[in-house]
């Protein structure tokens, strides 16, 4: 999606506390999931930000850590994960669901080709669940 | 981001690695489980065992892996570590977010709240190696959301690596 509208839209990638720090409150880490504590200072959350980066390969996008009051994950009510569009007239243009269940990478396309004055993307219905993904937060 | 997120997140974005600096996880070939990096990290004595005195991160994160209060983290205590379901520690559940108490998302048309967040720096090896010759410290980079105002629309993506 970045390499499409990525000259015209502006993508951040805001990272906020972990959803599942195998010392945190819903613990979760080993079999295959990031064993990870849950970061107490700023560097910590970025040292943990630049793992997730480079293991996701998102080496592409601007990363901005959120401070450790969580003080804007707050404000966009974001935890675990959640997409959002901002317009040019910086006001709210795309909410997401909370996710996971809410987290549609289809519907913030959608919301960036409306910005944009693009023609909507036709999409096949989908069929109820899929497109979900198990487990989550 | 846990392996939900990551899937999305691949789907969505073109690929492109920078590794910046050494992380402060351990490697996963070390530990596969939660109570093997536990031992790992903390058990300095190697009696199989992590004692409060031990542990470093804070009697906060101390009482959340110490279920049963008795002062010491042991095998036992996190056999089902790995899967969903462990034992809740205090404070916050699904939505809570952290410190702050779970706002209201904001609404479409609503204003954006703004924000003023530290860039994670990305790597420029050779730049970063002469600077780091040359005693520079490199600047921190911040961005602020309503710098975007006018220019170009903003999509966030907000998630963590577990």
């Amino acid at each position: 999606m970045k390499a499409t509208y990525g000259k015209d839209v502006e993508f951040l990638v805001v990272y906020i506390r972990e959803a599942h720090a195998l010392d945190g409150a819903s613990p979760r880490g080993g079999n295959g999931n990031p064993l990870v504590e849950e970061p107490i200072t700023l560097d910590e959350r970025s040292s943990v930000a630049t793992t997730c980066v480079a293991k996701l390969d998102l080496g592409t996008l601007k990363t901005l850590i959120d401070d450790m009051d969580d003080s804007t994950s707050a404000s966009y009510a974001s935890f675990p994960d959640r997409l959002y569009m901002v317009g040019k007239d910086g006001k709210i243009a795309y909410a997401g669901g909370r996710g996971p269940r809410g987290f549609e990478p289809d519907e913030l396309e959608d919301s960036i080709r409306v910005a944009l004055e693009l023609p909507p993307i036709e999409r096949k219905k989908k069929a109820s669940g899929e497109g979900r993904r198990r487990g989550g937060n | 981001m846990n392996l939900v997120l990551p899937a999305t997140l691949m789907a969505l974005f073109a690929l492109g690695v920078q590794d910046d600096k050494q992380p402060d996880v351990l490697p996963e070939d070390k530990a596969e489980t939660v109570w093997e990096y536990l031992l790992i990290k903390y058990d300095a004595n190697e009696d199989g065992q992590v004692s409060e005195k031990e542990y470093t991160r804070g009697a906060e994160h101390w009482k959340r892996l110490d279920k049963n209060a008795d002062g010491f983290l042991s095998e036992d205590e996190f056999a089902s570590s790995g899967r969903r379901g462990g034992r809740r520690g205090s404070g916050r559940g699904a939505g809570g977010g952290g410190r702050m108490a779970p706002a209201e998302a904001p609404k479409v048309g609503a204003k954006a709240p703004d924000f003023n967040l530290l860039v994670l720096p990305k790597k420029e090896k050779e730049k970063g190696a002469k600077d780091a010759k040359d005693g520079k410290a490199k600047k921190p980079e911040f961005v602020k959301l309503s710098s975007f105002k006018g220019k170009k629309p903003v999509a966030l993506i907000f998630g963590s690596y577990t």
